[in-house]
């Protein structure tokens, strides 16, 4: 099973102690449709990950198996702890060239269009980054690192990562003169010009400071979260889109095939062709579509059942057959874009969420969901919710919130 | 050391110099230059008795086949453009070459790596004829010549010579008059 299923519990109860102890200091660093996305998101980088894994960790293993120097003991500590520093090295450069390649950008932007910084951040993840981002670990493959070994060292890469986002931790000397700190990764995530393609590293800060891509956070200028150029979206599925189509728009309108690939490989935004305008942060407005706070709740609490559906998913991947985690995969996805629509207010978003209770009603009829037989009290339950939720909402007008 | 730990030291020390001497003015083709030479001096290691270097061997040979002459190519076919003048930009295309170069190669495309290098010779030969540029236009021949020889002794012909071997000297050699006649004719456009 993965790992990530054990995590879910603690990424929920810390985000909810953390938005406690932010409303109780007065600090609105939450907000329930950016969080819901990020969230959204981050669940769709775990149904589209269990494919691109079917791809990645093969061509891993395959150059392994071909090219490999030797084999890395797996019963020597030691060991582990030269393949994590090699692991957060290559990350390191991966991250790097994700901010300065326009096709890595586009796998990777959607971990920084949030506009808050808040541990839900953390789980914003890409669902494509993978494209091209599995050649990074290649050098390890040929020094010998086993597969096993790559892929626990990635995981410990990544959860540590998790903590970092957060605002309720200031400076903390020493420590973050080597490790990645809350402060150091808020500088990552900002759209300030000081803080443009700076702190990549994803346990050591060291890189950064020895490849020159270093930047402390300023208390005088804090740090505004997001990108220069916003997505505009609670729709996790643009959010992961959003670049590609922009950059195969601007592909197909450069004339010569000079021009067409450079879109792909030029920086995020494009060659600088002078200076370039400085950060405005006063003239700073994040993305709100005026989402009423019953909606809000409403969409949390449907995205909870979601969420229980992505962990009964990736539990059971080992049952399931390839069509059926397509299929099941297919229909948390279509549940995840109508409850995207529904935070932005979009006008077809209400009539798609009654057809998807319906069908959540509808499917309790069924002998089981996916090899799950649910008993006969959570299948009344899930009915009596479905059309409690499908009447309330019919009751609601159907344009529910006005755009900014 | 063997004939062909030999001629890939060669091959490495002919690397190392156009590493150093195009750095500056050309880093596409230092940056190309670099990868053969990568793949040449663990070569060394190999052809030295170090078996455990053989894999690294194979796998630095192929992201050249698939990545490093296809830039070189690109830079000596556009001089002036961002790929061969900034190094910053020469990686760029590195990224998208080595994960098609390896996904195609680990999916049984292994045609993929000789049939790409053996094109951007074809593209280097045909950029120095048409530029009258007879040295860099000996070079790429000679580097056709290289390879067609690994070739002929992978298809089993006998030809009579160690096609490692005369891979290594032809790329070692056709390198060198490439960089060479180009870097020439750069300066003579230059003054």
């Amino acid at each position: 099973m993965s790992p990530i299923v054990y995590a879910f519990p603690v990424f929920l109860v810390t985000m909810g102690v953390e938005a406690l102890i932010a409303r109780r200091r007065g600090l609105a660093i939450y907000d329930v449709p950016d969080a819901v996305t990020s969230l959204q998101t981050g669940m769709l980088s775990q149904i589209a990950g269990v494919f691109a894994r079917l791809l990645t960790f093969a061509l891993y293993v395959a150059v392994y198996d071909r090219f490999a120097a030797g084999t890395w003991p797996t019963d020597n500590i030691l060991l582990w702890g030269v393949a994590l520093l090699l692991y957060d090295f290559c990350y390191y450069w991966n991250h790097r060239l994700n901010h300065e390649v326009g096709v890595l950008w586009a796998g990777h932007v959607v971990h920084h269009n949030s506009e808050y910084y808040n541990l839900s951040t953390a789980l914003r993840q890409s669902s494509t980054s993978w494209v091209i981002g599995w050649i990074f670990t290649l050098p390890l493959a040929v020094l010998g690192v086993p597969p096993v070994m790559l892929a626990t060292v990635g995981l410990i890469d990544l959860l540590y990562q998790y903590w970092v986002h957060t605002q309720l931790v200031g400076r903390i000397g020493w420590f973050e003169k080597i490790l990645v700190s809350p402060s150091n990764h808020r500088v990552h995530h900002g759209q300030n010009d000081y803080c443009i393609d700076r702190n990549y590293g994803g346990i050591l800060i060291i890189w950064d400071r020895m490849f020159g891509t270093y930047a402390d956070e300023r208390a005088v200028e804090p740090v505004v979260f997001g990108v220069k150029k916003p997505l505009a979206s609670f729709n996790p599925v643009w959010a992961n889109l959003h670049y590609w189509a922009e950059l195969t728009g601007a592909s197909w309108r450069a004339s010569g095939w000079r021009a067409k690939l450079g879109v792909w490989l030029a920086p995020p935004g494009g060659w600088p062709d002078g200076p370039q305008p400085d950060f405005d942060a006063a003239g700073f407005r994040r993305f709100d579509r005026h989402t009423p706070t019953a909606l809000r709740w409403y969409v949390l609490g449907h995205y909870a059942v979601i969420n229980l559906m992505l962990a009964h998913f990736l539990a059971s991947l080992d049952r399931l057959g390839m069509a059926q985690q397509v299929g099941y995969a297919v229909v948390m996805t279509a549940m995840m874009l109508v409850l995207g629509g529904l935070l932005e207010g979009r006008a077809w978003a209400r009539s798609a969420e009654v057809v998807r209770l319906l069908a959540l009603a509808g499917a309790t009829l069924l002998p089981d969901w996916f090899g799950f037989a649910a008993p006969p009290g959570v299948r009344a339950a899930l009915v009596a919710a479905a059309l409690v939720s499908a009447l309330w909402l019919m009751r609601r007008p159907a344009r529910v919130v006005q755009a900014a | 050391m063997n004939g062909a730990g030999a001629s890939d030291l060669v091959l490495a020390l002919v690397c190392a110099v156009v590493i150093l001497t195009q750095r500056r003015a050309r880093p596409g083709v230092a940056l190309a230059a670099g990868l053969i030479g990568l793949a040449a001096a663990i070569g060394v290691l190999r052809f030295s008795g170090l078996v455990a270097m053989t894999g690294p061997n194979k796998f630095a040979s192929l992201l050249s086949a698939v990545a490093a002459f296809p830039l070189l190519a690109f830079s000596l076919r556009y001089p002036a453009s961002r790929v061969a003048l900034h190094v910053g930009a020469a990686v760029r295309p590195l990224l998208v070459l080595v994960a098609a170069g390896v996904a195609l190669n680990m999916a049984g495309v292994t045609a993929w790596g000789p049939a790409l290098s053996l094109g951007s010779v074809l593209v280097m030969l045909a950029t120095m004829a048409w530029r009258r540029q007879y040295v860099a236009a000996l070079g790429a021949l000679v580097l056709l010549g290289g390879m067609l020889a690994t070739l002929a002794g992978r298809a089993g012909a006998v030809t009579g010579f160690n096609p490692v071997v005369m891979l290594h000297l032809g790329l070692a050699t056709g390198l060198a008059l490439l960089v060479a006649g180009t870097a020439r004719a750069r300066t003579a456009t230059a003054n």
